[in-house]
């Protein structure tokens, strides 16, 4: 468990590498590799199954991101990319078309409807992260109005 | 006192600019909006999806002006831009520049891009960390990376002779998948799948998915339309180079 925080943050690094974000920040987006695989697992202890850690994760990568953008004063996207690489679902895909080469059609199933399901939840984690994070600063500018 | 319209063509290329370089469509269509108001616009009409790019400004003195430009790249994702970029907008939002200004700010921006170096050490580093991230030992970690080199030359050397992204991805997988199929028959001791995961996350559309689920929940669902199935054709092309790969070393 140790290990795959560690080599999710480095591979979190290696992505923003690839990406090119600037060299300052890639111990933050290392951090966020480490934050989002860390939520994903508490969670899956908690709740078990795949949707909901990670749309926790999702949600968390997502808050993280957001503050380091005001903090940072750059774009939320770049933080977001590279932290919520671990939670990609790499591996179920693998194993959805080694089952569909083994013609085990149950178990290709099972892998393909996880896969999706992890895209979802990241990607539901970020929009509702995202809807409070503009709700917050519309009632920021409606109070300084 | 220019028209502002002799702005329009150097949005359309910033919008262009920005959609290359990962911004989201929302992101695109807000930068533009405050942009064109930023320099006297009555009205700015901005509609951006994945593929093309409207703008439509009024002017002051009654005119407006409509113009349109087709995005060929499909969405490279590049940071250090994405951030010069935002600078620009913010910087030309609290003081707008001349045409020929900003003209000449952009294209310094567009010539930024990330060093081959760069990207074959975070292609390896990135393999290799999810390799033992899904459960391989150092060895499978190590040959990962060795399998990631092979996929930063294909993309320098294939990519460009391909007719698209889903060429290139067909091609790149099932080659990447033949070379660690015979890795792992000269090396018994490696784990075909982990090594084989490590760098199906560097060719993997994860990122185009979510990005698109995300496009689709928050409206704009052309975009997140048409960059889901893209997405789904580039993983299904993905498992099927991988697929061709296992069944073919699987032959002998």
């Amino acid at each position: 468990m140790i290990v795959q925080l560690l080599t999710g943050a480095l591979g979190s690094v290696g992505f923003g590498m690839l990406f090119h974000i600037k060299p300052k920040y890639l111990p933050l987006a290392a951090l966020g590799g480490f934050w989002g695989w860390l939520v994903f697992l508490l969670c899956r202890e908690l709740w078990g199954g795949v949707f909901f850690p990670t749309l926790a994760a999702g949600f968390a990568v997502d808050v993280y991101a957001e503050i380091l953008a005001r903090v940072c004063r750059e774009t939320s996207t770049s933080f977001f990319v590279t932290s919520v690489i671990p939670l990609i679902p790499g591996s179920t895909l693998y194993y959805c078309m080694s089952s569909i080469v083994e013609g085990d059609m149950l178990n290709a199933w099972r892998y393909g409807r996880d896969t999706f399901l992890y895209a979802l939840g990241i990607a539901a984690g970020m929009s509702i992260a995202w809807a409070i994070c503009y709700f917050t600063r519309k009632v920021h500018e409606s109070k300084a109005v | 006192m220019q028209p502002i319209t002799q702005y329009l063509p150097i949005f359309l290329d910033m919008g262009d600019e920005l959609l290359s370089s990962g911004a989201e469509i929302f992101r695109v269509e807000d930068t533009l909006n405050r942009m064109g108001y930023a320099c006297g616009a009555v009205q700015m009409n901005v509609f951006v999806i994945t593929s093309s790019i409207v703008i439509t400004m009024e002017c002051p003195d009654g005119n407006a002006r409509t113009q349109t430009k087709r995005v060929r790249g499909n969405g490279g994702n590049d940071f250090t831009k994405l951030e010069k970029l935002n600078d620009l907008s913010r910087s030309f939002c609290s003081q707008p520049c001349s045409p020929a200004d900003l003209r000449q700010r952009l294209s310094e921006i567009s010539r930024t891009r990330p060093t081959p170096f760069e990207q074959l050490a975070g292609s390896i580093l990135a393999a290799s960390s999810f390799a033992v991230f899904f459960g391989g030992n150092l060895k499978d970690g190590l040959f990962a990376g060795l399998a990631a080199v092979l996929i930063r030359l294909l993309h320098k050397f294939v990519r460009p002779v391909c007719m698209n992204e889903v060429t290139f991805q067909f091609v790149a997988s099932f080659l990447t998948g033949c070379f660690i199929c015979a890795g792992c028959r000269l090396f018994p001791f490696l784990h075909m799948d982990k090594v084989m995961i490590g760098d199906i996350m560097l060719l993997i559309p994860g990122l185009m998915t979510t990005n698109a689920i995300r496009d689709i929940l928050i409206g704009d669902t052309i975009s997140g339309v048409m960059r889901f199935i893209e997405a789904i054709l580039l993983a299904a092309i993905l498992a099927l180079g991988f697929i061709g790969a296992i069944c073919l070393f699987r032959r002998f």
